[in-house]
């Protein structure tokens, strides 16, 4: 049982095994020495019975003219066949191997030695049996050699002896395992029960309450409790910042809305043809706008953090930067106005091409909206020491005074005063995005006093290498 | 110019019709995409305007249909902006152009424009710009119907610019062009071309801009 047994491994059911195979395995192997014990235990007690039954049998065995003869005691034999129904076999031998009477077929053991005697178990006609086996010398009697008894019988009381010592002893351990499994089980159940609990209360919890979880939890299940807790205010943080938003959307769209309704309804009224062309180019004004604050507010929701985690990747800012202000030089001659990039080496960031984009665009469409004719402006791209890397926008415009440049990243805020049809929320959507990528933004004074100069700084790429090597570099050697 | 605009809203799709109607071309709107499909495999047309999103059948599938065939029609896509970015960024469809919703009909007028020109390109040889022309095959350059003769870089470079009017072209562009592989290519020496054609023809129109840290660009005339 791995961790990764699939999606129904479960706690209960591996403490249970963990706890009940060992205890399993230990009774199996008792139950096995019992086994052995037993069988241990029969043979001695019903081997008492053999070696009486053997002893009188060769205090029996004279020898007659030098013949071997043995009067064979019946109460010897039947105090080994009178308990049940195990059959006696016996063989009585001379010296050399002669036979005198009994079974002449009858399996024992080799030899002997002489006095003592030895048990043993064979087989005979089908049957497991008991042998004892007693040699006698012939020499009180004058002869040479010696007089071999074997004494054989059934096993069938030792087995059943043997049987219903065993059954006692599985009885006991089965009564143990079936106590130690209840415990067991119980006990896991209810270790686990706080798990169970604390499943019932996030289960019954409303889909909008994001609380943090604070019935108390065993030690075990604290941190995991936490890291829930933790991603819940995240997300009830991320639901708030949602919320907020859509409020401030629908506010915001709802304006320049309820003036285009206006204008149109003021423009249908209108009869002089000079007015209504005034009517209409008022409405087109407005409607870029609005159209302009839909898209502008299409990049806040993609570059605030409820927009989902931004897809960072290393690129160049400088390759970048050049490229988003080339698209933007058409508008900046429509205006008169000087735009131009400065980029020195590599300026390698990690980031999300889309969305640094879009951070300069609105940077560079700020500057454009706001500088009047013969401005310059100047986009900035250069490396550190550090390896991190700096993007910049200068302008030589109207700038920002110093008390509003906190206020100005602010969502729809403007300075009072401003001139133009801005939404407020450029300079937002740039924080939004510097935020993401972790960079400083700054506002300061542009070169010489003048207009505005707004700061990036990018914390160095995290695969942060020797600026000469390539990128990808040994992976494939 | 027959022109075919497969947009599905009407609101957008009327305007569109009836601002490039007032340009004289000859335009038909579908507002279903298998249906402009079908229309496509069957007729023929100088300019294709597709919206991405429609009914029937997505606008990039019949973007794909119709190059698998073999269509060299310039297709001009428009579409509301993230989906532009999200859906199609970095990927070449073989859109000639893109166009991002709203825009203003000026700007559809002007990309119009600039594609049925490009379409023309293999039967027109000429770069008109004002009063100059030049003929690429022949590269002969005439101001006011006058041929006038020009040094074979600042006719190359000429060239590089007239191909991409409004827009700005960087000196490693022109340098691609101005110069093979074995030229000292001195990063002055652009300068220096551009500098010449500034005063050769200024006084036929031609306006360059000079775009600080970018390249150059030339004005519409």
């Amino acid at each position: 049982m791995t961790p990764s047994a699939g999606a129904d491994w479960s706690i209960r059911r591996r403490l249970l095994a963990w706890l009940l195979t060992p205890l399993l395995l230990v009774c199996a192997a008792l139950l096995a020495a019992n086994y052995v014990q037993a069988r241990h235990t029969a043979d001695l007690t019903f081997d008492r019975l053999l070696t009486a039954s053997i002893l009188a049998i060769a205090d029996r065995v004279t020898v007659v003219d030098g013949r071997i003869e043995a009067d064979l005691p019946s109460v010897a034999l039947e105090m080994l066949s009178s308990t049940s129904q195990d059959r006696v076999f016996y063989r009585i031998g001379g010296p050399g191997g002669a036979f005198v009477t009994g079974y002449r077929d009858l399996p024992g053991p080799a030899a002997a030695v002489p006095g003592r005697i030895r048990f043993d178990d064979a087989d005979y006609r089908g049957e497991p049996i008991r042998v004892a086996a007693l040699a006698r010398p012939l020499a009180p009697w004058g002869l040479e050699g010696e007089v071999r008894v074997l004494l054989a019988q059934t096993r069938g009381e030792r087995d059943r002896l043997t049987r219903e010592l065993v059954l006692a002893s599985a009885l006991r351990l089965l009564v143990v395992v079936v106590l130690a499994g209840l415990i067991t089980g119980f006990g896991v159940r209810a270790g686990l029960a706080p798990l169970a609990g604390l499943q019932r209360s996030i289960r019954s919890r409303s889909p909008t309450d994001l609380s943090p979880i604070t019935q108390p939890v065993p030690r075990e299940v604290r941190t995991l409790v936490d890291a829930i807790n933790q991603l819940m205010e995240r997300l009830q943080a991320s639901l708030d910042a949602m919320q907020r938003f859509i409020a401030d959307a629908s506010h915001q769209l709802r304006t320049p809305l309820a003036g285009l309704q206006a204008e149109t309804e003021l423009a249908l009224r209108e009869h002089d043809p000079a007015a209504l062309r005034q009517a209409l180019a008022r409405l087109l004004a407005i409607t870029r706008r609005t159209s302009r604050l839909a898209s502008q507010l299409l990049s806040l929701a993609r570059a605030a953090p409820q927009g989902g985690a931004p897809v960072l990747a290393a690129l160049d800012l400088g390759t970048l930067a050049a490229a988003v202000t080339r698209e933007a030089v058409p508008a900046a001659l429509a205006k008169d106005i000087d735009l131009g990039f400065e980029g020195g080496a590599a300026a390698r960031v990690d980031g999300d091409p889309l969305l640094l984009a879009e951070l300069l665009k609105n940077l560079i469409d700020n500057a454009l909206r706001y500088c009047p004719p013969q401005a310059r402006i100047t986009v900035r791209t250069r490396a550190s020491e550090a390896r991190s890397a700096t993007l910049e926008v200068e302008d030589d415009g109207p700038g920002i005074a110093a008390d509003q440049r906190e206020r100005v990243l602010e969502r729809f805020y403007r300075p009072p005063g401003t001139p133009g049809e801005g939404s407020g929320l450029g300079l937002a959507i740039v924080r939004e995005i510097a935020e993401r990528h972790g960079a400083v933004l700054t506002l300061a004074d542009g070169a010489g006093g003048r207009g505005l100069r707004v700061r990036l700084d990018f914390p160095a790429p995290s695969g942060a290498e020797p600026r000469s090597a390539p990128p990808t570099a040994g992976a494939d050697r | 110019m027959r022109i075919l605009l497969v947009e599905d809203d009407d609101d957008l799709g009327n305007a569109m019709l009836r601002a490039l109607r007032s340009r004289d071309h000859a335009v038909d709107r579908l507002a279903d995409g298998r249906l402009a499909d079908s229309v496509l495999r069957t007729e023929a047309f100088d300019l294709v305007i597709l919206d991405l999103t429609l009914p029937g059948c997505d606008g990039l599938d019949v973007l794909k249909r119709l190059r698998s065939r073999g269509s060299r029609v310039p297709v001009l896509v428009v579409t509301a902006r993230g989906e532009l970015e999200q859906r199609i960024a970095g990927l070449d469809l073989g859109a000639d152009d893109y166009l991002v919703k709203p825009f203003a009909l000026s700007e559809l007028e002007a990309r119009v424009r600039a594609l049925l020109r490009r379409g023309q390109g293999q039967s027109d040889p000429r770069l008109v710009h004002g009063a100059l022309v030049f003929d690429t095959v022949a590269r002969r350059l005439s101001v006011a119907g006058e041929p006038v003769e020009l040094p074979r870089r600042e006719l190359c470079l000429l060239e590089v610019l007239l191909g991409r009017v409004g827009q700005v072209v960087s000196k490693e562009q022109i340098a691609e062009k101005l110069f093979g592989f074995d030229d000292e290519a001195g990063p002055n020496a652009i300068e220096l071309y551009v500098h010449r054609l500034r005063k050769r023809l200024g006084s036929a129109g031609l306006n360059i801009r000079t775009v600080r840290g970018l390249g150059y660009l030339l004005e519409e005339p």
